[in-house]
């Protein structure tokens, strides 16, 4: 290891420049591989993002005015409740991760906890509209949720959780957070789980719809569900949250002039003309159809040389019939698409 | 308390620390709860950090923080290692700055330089591991060298004395003319190495006829006692039995031997032997009485037993006799060729093979236990692909020679009569006490006996750490020992299973009839 590491910077310049948990997350970065270090200095860069995120949304729970009196919104409740079970799953993963040396799964799994469900979902989820207080139990709530974090996350980045431990709630002189006292077995619902992940691609795909369509995340758009066995209405309010829906309708026949998603096997539709210059979006189309036929006669005339065909590696040749494919498939749409908007 | 806008490492990591450490946070004593007890590899006292030390002691960190928070008593020992020779050659490099050479100074003189030098560059590693935030029981924190832990290798050493395991012999050992020290088998490296083939022609007494032997080191001839052809090889049946032929340059008489030893399709199928200097020629002296002539100094230069290239590095004696060999028409040819060199793990040199009088460990009972806790899982390798090559070794173990001709270290307690013969004993008062019960004359006098120069290998003192750092050779019943021992993990790297992990679980066995630790965790390969 040593002389595998022999060239390496010198650490204590990394400890000064990055700090000595960035140093040490980049540390179990370069091994979660497996068992080649590859060490580089951006792994450090990284490790050190990592103490910003988390100092800065403990930061951001404080920017947040409380009402304790305020009635809680039921998309927080139901945030709550799901990542109760996320961390206690997260919780059972890491001391699995332990139980076998794993060392740097269990800080991936602790990173990803932090970095993607609290920060990225949970965090936006019960954060209250700019200007307006929060609830005492949601923040309340938060503030639990984030002090576990911090413990889960102490092993590895000692002395960031350690300062934000001591800020989150009052502490004695003597206290630590080395010496809190670490859950091992808690209860999480499965079922739960899995169905608030349909509900997360639900805001996903939204959220795609919004990109390619041009649609603000301020602008409220609509969504229509044919409901089916994998539809959770109980989701709802945080599905509309987090995707800005103005509402969400129950239908029985598809939306041709919408932009359709399906999740698991479940239909969705967001009706777009009320968002969409109709002429502006068929120009912009018909320039799109031109690109698209433009590129299948291209595709076309390769597969069409029989030389190619018969000399090229089939892999090569499979690639060229996978773009014909996607190129048809997207002109189709495109056509459809058109002539529903005109009607 | 107030948080600052923006994340800075560098406030809060010394501020913690501090805190840390002002609330005696890592410390541990013996109580109610489990223990989790981790002793640290320890570095080398005057090493520096560098990232392989960094992975492996945030791994222990991880452990042990997360311990400490399910409740269980965590213990992390911290610690150095007095290196013998790595230490001993950085000493010696910084006299030489100095004008000083170490051949100038006493045994005493050189040994305060040693620990001056210990005590100003020794623990840099260990400050450099709290920046890291390391929560290590500093209070606790041992030197392989401490009078505690020198204290346990003396006994130690003095145990297998009287069990009749350390024994005292001249043998073939790797010879680092560097160091000036013997080296064990594992502290030497093999690498590939560009060299020649030199065809010299031996003259049989007698007659017109000459054997042509090929060898790489052709310097060695000096040392030569006989050649060796294979009996069922045809081109040398027509020999008669008590030829002999003359040494090229040298004109010394040796014996044509015949052993089956001798490959008949490598080279010419005439081998030379030199008892001396190769292990395999040692083990045909051995067996023909052939005469070992040494032809060396300790330095790598030639002595001057033969007369000739005296005072000559071997090396540079390998270019003069070739051209010396060519002058006299005795040098056949030469050819390209690629073989394998040991070389000194520290200091780099080309390994002499030389024999000497050393100590030795005999290891095969040792093993025994040894092996089988490791195969019957009794104690686990993460992961577990080391445990085959740890069998392999294990199976095939050697005696463990436990000298070294050095002064930074643990000295042998054996002390010589004025008469011959030796005793071995924990202290002087001990030892005339043994000597004067041997020799039957009690006026001896300290004055008389003679302490052997030797030192004890690096890995003698650290074999016994997870026991040591506790006190648990001297007082074995203490209750330190009793409550961390066995420990829970060791955060190791793979290159050192056989000097270092292997030997400890030997000396759990031996010592305290039971596993060092339950687990060893090998992060990188």
């Amino acid at each position: 290891m040593s002389k595998q590491l022999g060239n390496s910077p010198d650490p204590l310049d990394l400890i000064a420049q990055y700090g000595a948990d960035g140093v040490r997350v980049a540390l179990m970065l370069c091994t979660s591989a497996g068992n080649d270090l590859m060490f580089d200095e951006s792994l450090c860069e990284q490790g050190r993002n990592f103490c910003n995120k988390i100092w800065n949304a403990y930061r951001l729970l404080g920017t947040w005015s409380v009402d304790e009196a305020a009635a809680q919104p039921d998309h927080s409740a139901k945030a709550i409740e799901w990542f109760e079970s996320v961390l206690n799953k997260a919780t059972a993963e890491i001391n699995d991760h332990f139980g076998a040396y794993r060392i740097s799964d269990a800080m991936m799994a602790a990173y990803k906890l932090f970095w993607d469900d609290f920060s990225g979902w949970y965090l936006e989820m019960v954060k209250p509209t700019w200007g307006s207080p929060i609830d005492g139990a949601t923040i309340r709530a938060t503030k639990r949720f984030f002090e576990r974090l911090l413990e889960l996350l102490h092993p590895f980045m000692p002395f960031v959780t350690e300062e934000l431990w001591q800020n989150i709630a009052e502490r004695k002189e003597g206290e630590s957070i080395m010496f809190a006292e670490q859950p091992t077995e808690l209860p999480y619902d499965e079922k739960m789980l899995a169905e608030f992940d349909l509900a997360r691609e639900v805001v996903s795909a939204v959220r795609n719809i919004r990109a390619k369509q041009n649609v603000p995340n301020k602008e409220q758009v609509a969504l229509e569900v044919i409901a089916d066995e994998n539809y959770h209405p109980a989701y709802n309010c945080v599905v509309s949250k987090m995707a800005n829906l103005s509402a969400i309708t129950e239908v029985s026949e598809k939306n041709p002039t919408a932009a359709a998603f399906i999740v698991k096997t479940t239909e969705y539709f967001v009706p777009m003309s009320a968002n969409i210059n109709v002429e502006e979006e068929v120009a912009k189309m018909t320039k799109e159809l031109a690109h698209y036929e433009g590129f299948l006669k291209g595709v076309l005339a390769k597969l069409g040389n029989e030389r190619f065909v018969a000399n090229a590696p089939a892999a090569v040749v499979e690639n060229e019939r996978n773009k014909q494919r996607d190129a048809e498939a997207k002109i189709a749409a495109l056509k459809e698409r058109m002539a529903a908007l005109q009607n | 308390m107030e948080l600052a806008e923006k994340y800075s490492p560098q406030t809060i990591e010394s501020k913690w620390y501090d805190y840390w450490m002002e609330h005696r946070m890592f410390h541990s004593e013996p109580d109610h709860r489990t223990p989790y007890t981790i002793v640290i590899p320890p570095p080398n006292v005057t090493g520096m950090l560098h990232m392989g030390h960094m992975l492996n002691n945030t791994l222990q960190d991880v452990l042990i923080r997360r311990a400490r928070m399910q409740g269980l008593n965590a213990c992390w020992v911290p610690g150095t290692d007095h290196a013998s020779i790595a230490t001993e050659a950085k000493v010696v490099a910084k006299l030489k700055a100095e004008g000083i050479e170490k051949s100038d100074l006493t045994r005493e003189q050189f040994l305060a330089h040693a620990w001056e030098w210990k005590e100003k560059h020794g623990g840099i590693i260990l400050k450099q591991l709290r920046k890291l935030g390391a929560s290590c029981d500093w209070e606790r924190t041992c030197f392989t060298m401490d009078d505690a832990r020198t204290e346990g290798v003396i006994k130690v050493f003095v145990d297998l004395y009287n069990k009749g395991k350390i024994y005292r012999g001249v043998r073939m050992v790797n010879w680092d003319p560097s160091a000036q020290t013997a080296l064990s088998d594992e502290e030497v490296i093999y690498k590939e190495s560009q060299g020649k083939f030199y065809y010299l022609r031996y003259k049989v007494e007698g007659s017109d006829r000459s054997l042509i032997v090929a060898t790489t080191r052709p310097e060695t001839i000096l040392g030569d006692s006989a050649v060796c052809v294979n009996p069922n090889d045809p081109r040398y049946a027509d020999l008669p039995e008590d030829a002999r032929v003359i040494v090229p340059l040298v004109g010394r008489s040796v014996p044509v031997i015949r052993d089956e030893y001798v490959d008949i399709e490598f080279g010419t199928g005439a081998l030379k032997v030199t008892p001396a200097h190769d292990v395999n020629d040692y083990m045909l002296g051995e067996k023909y009485g052939l005469e070992t002539i040494d032809i060396f100094n300790p330095d790598g230069t030639i002595n001057d037993k033969v007369g000739l290239y005296v005072g000559m590095d071997r090396f540079e004696c390998r270019k003069v006799i070739e051209g010396d060999l060519q002058a006299t028409g005795l040098l056949e040819k030469t050819e390209a060729y690629t073989n394998n060199v040991g070389y000194s793990e520290r200091t780099g040199v080309a390994i002499e093979p030389k024999l000497s009088m050393q100590w030795f460990l005999s290891m095969e009972e040792l093993a025994k236990p040894a092996t089988a806790a490791v195969m019957e899982d009794v104690i686990k390798f993460v992961p577990e692909k080391y445990k085959n090559t740890y069998r392999h070794w294990m199976e095939n173990i050697k005696d463990w020679c436990i000298s070294r001709q050095l002064w930074w270290g643990q000295r042998i307690p054996a002390w010589y009569l004025p008469k011959g013969g030796f005793v071995v004993a924990e202290n002087e008062a001990e030892a005339l006490e043994l000597a004067r019960a041997k020799s039957g004359d009690s006026t001896l006098t300290l004055a008389d006996l003679r302490q052997d120069e030797d030192v004890l290998d690096t890995w003698f003192s650290s074999w016994l750490w997870p026991i040591s750092v506790f006190d648990g050779i001297r007082n074995p019943d203490n209750d330190e020992i009793k409550y961390y021992y066995p420990t829970n993990d060791l955060v190791t790297g793979p290159d050192i299973i056989f000097f270092w992990v292997a030997r400890m679980i030997m000396a759990g066995y031996e010592w305290r009839g039971e596993r060092p630790f339950n687990h060893v965790y090998t992060p990188v390969s």
